[in-house]
């Protein structure tokens, strides 16, 4: 085979494995978030830096000199490098709504309902941790519904107590009339801020 | 079998006390907890305040600790922030620091991993940080990541 063929099958062959080739060392890969969306990453040292953005992008970064330049991996490849640990991720926290009424503490009967679909959640996880958070419509003085907002979280929390959860693993706090959901303080947009906010993880 | 037998005595008693101590605090959030324990396979580890203790599905855990499998084993935490970290096997991850105060603008998320590999899911301090390169931080042996909002992995050796 002349020698310029074989040089040309090699320079073919060496573009073929850096595309597919598993990446070594230290490297950071960027992956798709679930939603499909992809956020970015720099990686930097004392001797450059490199940013990626787009999906199964790997940045290699050898000992003692800069990060490399970014290259597109296969979806095989990536798959295999990180099924381990994608096979330990916790499961996505989730976010609820409890809603009260006017200057009350009590969860409306639509919020019992939302609590017995938690319980339901609860009971498929190995361990949660919850956090509440209390809101309040602006009628009144913020003092007051810095309190109560504390009053709907604290009953919320009893409420999971007395259903085996751990006090210990839920985390409490009011903002009363802070921090209004949606915006609006006409009828409609009070009843919503009347609230707590739960997010199990 | 004597000594079987007062071994598991002082457990009793140990197990007893820290019944005692748990009904007391029961309605305690521990409020210095940064991140919980979700997800364990096999023996996985922490370093915390200079011991090494071995994690149990749940455990809180704090800052500066050091989490750690070795073969065959992986574990998964989330932050109260939301972020989710896994580890693979023979990782080793040190929670650096961790701040998750919205109302007072305290945001600070900082990893070191010195070998094996992570997995990052981004929380809400990624999405409240005006400042990503100083709030946002997991360092390597061999370099600093800095997140905008993203899923990735990394692996360090």
């Amino acid at each position: 085979m002349p020698k310029f063929i074989s040089k040309f099958l090699l320079s073919i062959l060496f573009l073929v494995l850096a595309g597919c080739s598993a990446p070594r060392g230290n490297y950071v890969i960027l992956l798709p978030e679930e939603d499909g969306s992809v956020g970015e990453v720099s990686v930097r040292n004392d001797a450059g830096v490199q940013t990626i953005s787009s999906v199964n992008t790997v940045v290699e970064i050898p000992d003692d000199k800069a990060p490399k330049k970014p290259r597109e991996l296969s979806n095989d490849i990536v798959a295999k490098l990180v099924a381990e640990t994608e096979a330990a991720q916790p499961p996505k926290p989730l976010s609820f709504f409890f809603f009260f009424g006017f200057d009350s503490a009590e969860l409306t009967e639509e919020s019992n309902v939302i609590f017995a679909s938690v319980l339901a959640e609860i009971a498929t996880r190995e361990t949660v941790d919850i956090s509440l958070i209390g809101h309040t419509d602006t009628i009144g003085a913020s003092d007051y519904n810095k309190e109560l907002g504390l009053r709907r979280a604290d009953n919320l929390r009893d409420k999971l107590i007395e259903n085996g959860i751990d006090g210990g693993s839920i985390d409490i706090k009011s903002l009363g009339e802070e921090n209004p959901l949606g915006g609006g303080e006409g009828q409609g947009g009070r009843a919503f801020n009347r609230r707590v906010d739960m997010v199990l993880r | 079998m004597f000594l079987v037998r007062k071994l598991s005595s002082s457990f009793l008693k140990l197990a007893f006390m820290s019944l005692l101590f748990a009904s007391t605090s029961v309605a305690q959030a521990d409020e210095s907890a940064i991140a919980y324990v979700k997800v364990l396979n096999g023996a996985c580890y922490v370093e915390s305040a200079g011991a090494e203790r071995i994690l149990q599905i749940g455990d809180p855990l704090y800052k500066d600790d050091i989490v750690k499998t070795r073969n065959e084993s992986s574990l998964g935490v989330s932050f109260r922030d939301n972020t989710l970290v896994s580890l693979g096997s023979n990782s080793s991850l040190k929670l650096n620091n961790f701040e998750f105060d919205p109302d007072n603008k305290k945001l600070a998320f900082a990893v070191q991993l010195f070998e094996g590999t992570l997995l990052y899911i981004s929380g809400i301090i990624a999405k409240l940080t005006k400042n990503p390169d100083e709030d946002l931080q997991i360092s390597t042996p061999a370099g600093t990541i800095s997140v905008r909002g993203t899923k990735m992995f990394v692996r360090a050796e």
